[in-house]
């Protein structure tokens, strides 16, 4: 199977339809969460699973936490979400979390939350509509199980992975973006034409 | 009238210069991808209007800001960005912008835009 | 034709309705403030309460268990969005306390809900939560959870005691053509080799293994009868050191039950051999060194009988000389001599037969022995001036390795001799007292020599200790004991008591049943 590749142009539009889309999705988390948040500039790559994996591995040995959800439409793919545990216990605090149960519904939210404004602003910049699925949860060693199956699926993976940072509560998380070898394709067309578009 | 646009997406400055040619067909628009290129250019050049992007590299918006106005006082410059949080917003009009918009910046919000500004 | 009816059909009745009635799943519709407008008709069975009971209430206030903010949260925010938010059940277990009375999911005793909190109308700030009971779905996976920790403890173990049995055990596996298709690291550890230098060798051909062509032979006739055979070979090491090993070939079968090969099980016994030979080597030491001890007692045997003939043959020339010799004289002079001959033959016979290695139980007198040990000792006794005294009943037999026996004995015997020799005394004594059990007869042999102090009696058994000042090889009491113990499968004990030391032996009557009990 040829190895995709984003062009220079491809990877700048990416680029900046992300930043639209994180704009939207700063707002509403700190709409909903009260709190200033920073979005650090996205780092989007194509990377073969294996090494994705890796990179997982090892961000999940040091996560107290780790959520992933769905979405499904011509643009597919999956979210996940990564938190260590000081930012995941300073969460806690600013919401007045009461039990581990209250905390872990927090987190899933904020994937949701992150997920849900990231992907459908991209998916509306590339005029399509994007179904979700039910966000999850792995604390759990066997979490790796299904990602693992998941993600043998694809072959390679986009990945646009961004740090999210409450700097007055010191929370930060790592959230990545993972799609699959059709939905790559698709989207370099979808890039494609809007550039063309404008030129 | 003269516009420079500073953007570090390619795509970013022809959707904003696409929006500004359908308001002012035969503008005269000048274009950097970061805040550096865009003090060179406001040094050479006449520019009425900058826009300007927060999330830059090499220079990004917060620090080219207090320079583009150093190097011409009057200057008018608009922030788009697609962070608008409040704090943000602030900031900016602090540091000297007239006008802090998000992005993507329609046609019809251009006009808006352009019009306020006479 | 018919799918066009249908489609009338459907469009004349209110399919929506009809299916919102008929999913499994619960159904609100609510504001901010968790006004309730919608409950549909799942909510009414699960819950008892109905749904004109319901309308306009709030829903917090119907079920407390709720909370308030996270749920207004959870409302607001999916109106921001214009898209989903979400309880889970592994998370939030329940939205609605709905308490389940099926008998399999137990451990829960309320439903467990994924919650879907959908943007219905952001005009007018509505939102719809549908809810869909995940109780098996839960409980299958905590179920799964604790099977996939159980496999993963029982693989740890499993790997473990894999481990142990690799780095102790040695072993080497053939398949159907002999050729190693695997061997433990205990193995590759004692060998010096490594995995690949074995590998795909053939087992009878590869020099380290050494096997002789009788060897391959039974071992090949073993497998072909599929029978299990131990034997013992010589392996080399990588430097071609020698190494015993008790081997057992077994079938080897996979966990189809399809016989794919076999196993070679060794036993390194190299110390045990080694141990062996050498005692093998002190036994033939102590054979030789006794058999000097032996001739050089004959030679002293013969001494005095030789001078008694050469005695009588110089009477009967001077007697013949002087004319003096009679017939009297001359018939008492040839039967002295014949007397003589005959005894220095049977001296001779006596030691032959001694040296005979003995290969078969012979039932015999305890006074036979006795006599056979004191025929050979008693020139030295009596030049020794020691009074021997023997206290044997007639009737006690014993059935055992006679010449070994009476080996041991002289040996014995012998060393009390030397040591009246070193040391002589005024009364010297040696006494032998036979007595006899059940099963077991027991020798008492004492002299009053000068007894043995407590440091020599604790070594006395060991190999090439000796405290005679010449000629004491030193091998002799721990062959005795040897013999006594391994061979006769009796027992040895000296004590010393002042100028006494006692020699006390305990044997088995008859050896027979001892052999058996192997």
């Amino acid at each position: 199977m040829s190895k995709l590749t984003l062009t220079e142009d491809e990877q700048d539009a990416l680029q900046e339809l992300m930043n639209v889309a994180y704009g939207d999705a700063t707002a509403v988390v700190a709409e909903m969460l009260d709190a200033f948040a920073t979005l650090s500039i996205p780092n989007i790559r194509i990377i073969e699973t294996s090494t994705l994996l890796e990179e997982l591995k090892g961000l999940k040995g040091e996560s107290y936490f780790f959520s992933t959800q769905a979405f499904n439409g011509m643009f597919s793919g999956e979210s996940a979400f990564f938190i260590n545990e000081e930012s995941a216990n300073n969460l806690a605090k600013h919401l007045e979390c009461k039990t581990t149960e209250d905390l872990d519904d927090a987190i899933l939210e904020l994937t949701n939350i992150l997920t849900s404004t990231l992907t459908t602003r991209l998916a509306k910049e590339m005029n399509t509509e994007i179904k979700f699925s039910l966000p999850s949860i792995s604390k759990l060693p066997h979490g790796e199980i299904r990602t693992n199956k998941t993600l043998q699926d694809y072959t390679q993976v986009i990945v646009i992975d961004t740090e999210i940072n409450f700097e007055d509560q010191k929370i930060n998380g790592e959230i990545f973006i993972l799609t699959k070898d059709g939905s790559i394709k698709w989207l370099k067309n979808q890039l494609n034409s809007i550039l063309e578009a404008l030129m | 009238m003269t516009y420079l646009v500073t953007d570090d997406s390619k795509l970013a400055r022809l959707s904003l210069i696409k929006s500004l040619k359908t308001c002012e067909e035969d503008a005269e628009i000048f274009q950097a991808e970061n805040g550096e290129v865009a003090l060179e250019i406001l040094k050479k050049e006449a520019i009425d209007i900058v826009f300007l992007d927060l999330t830059m590299p090499v220079m990004d918006g917060y620090t080219t800001l207090p320079l583009l106005i150093e190097t011409k006082e009057n200057i008018k410059v608009i922030i788009v960005s697609a962070d608008v949080q409040e704090q943000a917003k602030l900031k900016v009009l602090k540091l000297g912008a007239i006008k802090h918009v998000q992005k993507p910046i329609s046609p019809e919000k251009m006009k808006n835009i352009l019009e306020a500004l006479q | 034709m018919a799918e066009e009816s249908t489609q009338q059909y459907l469009r004349s009745i209110d399919v929506d309705k009809k299916l919102v009635s008929s999913i499994d799943n619960g159904i609100i519709i609510l504001d901010e403030e968790l006004n309730i407008f919608y409950f549909n008709q799942w909510l009414e069975i699960h819950t008892h309460l109905k749904k004109n009971d319901v309308l306009g209430k709030k829903l917090h206030e119907l079920f407390p268990s709720i909370n308030l903010k996270t749920l207004q949260r959870k409302i607001k925010t999916a109106l921001r969005m214009g898209s989903p938010t979400f309880y889970i059940a592994s998370t939030s277990k329940y939205l609605i306390p709905i308490k389940i009375n099926q008998i399999k999911a137990s451990g829960f005793t309320h439903m467990r809900q994924d919650v879907s909190v959908i943007p219905f109308d952001a005009q007018k700030r509505l939102a719809a939560l549908i809810i869909s009971d995940q109780t098996s779905i839960i409980s299958t996976n905590i179920l799964l959870e604790l099977n996939i920790q159980k496999v993963e403890d029982l693989n740890k173990e499993l790997i473990a005691e894999k481990n142990i049995v690799n780095n102790r055990v040695l072993f080497i596996k053939i398949n159907h053509e002999y050729l190693i298709t695997d061997c433990s690291q205990a193995y590759l550890n004692l060998v010096g080799f490594e995995k690949i230098d074995m590998h795909l060798q053939n087992l009878f051909t590869y020099e380290h293994l050494k096997h002789t062509d009788d060897l391959t032979k039974n071992i090949i006739e073993h497998i072909q009868e599929n029978k299990v055979y131990k034997y013992e070979n010589i392996t080399l090491t990588h430097e071609g050191k020698e190494i015993w090993l008790l081997n057992t070939l077994v079938p080897e079968y996979n966990k189809n039950g399809s016989h794919i090969g076999f196993i070679i099980f060794s036993e390194n016994i190299t110390s045990a051999k080694l141990v062996q030979e050498h005692q093998q080597k002190l036994l033939e030491n102590s054979r030789a060194s006794a058999m000097g001890e032996m001739i050089s007692m004959i030679a002293h045997q013969w001494r005095q009988p030789l001078s008694v003939i050469n005695t009588i043959i110089a009477t009967l020339k001077i007697k013949k000389e002087l004319e003096t010799l009679d017939d009297a004289t001359q018939e008492e002079s040839y039967e002295k001599i014949e007397k003589t001959v005959r005894y220095l033959s049977d001296t001779i016979d006596d030691f032959r037969n001694f040296f005979k290695t003995n290969k078969e139980l012979s039932l015999t007198p305890v006074q036979t022995i006795f006599d056979k040990t004191t025929s050979l000792l008693m020139g030295d006794i009596n030049i020794n001036e020691i009074h021997y005294t023997e206290n044997i009943p007639k009737n006690i037999q014993i059935n055992t390795y006679k010449n070994e026996l009476i080996q041991s004995l002289i040996n014995i015997l012998k060393n009390s001799i030397d040591a009246f020799k070193d040391a002589p005394k005024d009364k010297q004594t040696l006494t032998v007292k036979v007595s006899e059990e059940l099963t077991h007869i027991h020798i008492l042999i004492e002299d009053n020599a000068g007894g043995i102090n407590q440091e020599t009696l604790s070594k006395v058994y060991e190999p090439y200790f000796s405290t005679k000042s010449k000629n004491g090889t030193g091998l002799g009491l721990y062959i005795c004991k040897t013999i006594i113990e391994e061979h006769l499968k009796g027992k040895l004990t000296m004590k010393s008591k002042g100028i006494y030391t006692t020699t006390m032996i305990e044997l088995p009557k008859n050896l027979e049943n001892k052999k058996e009990k192997i």
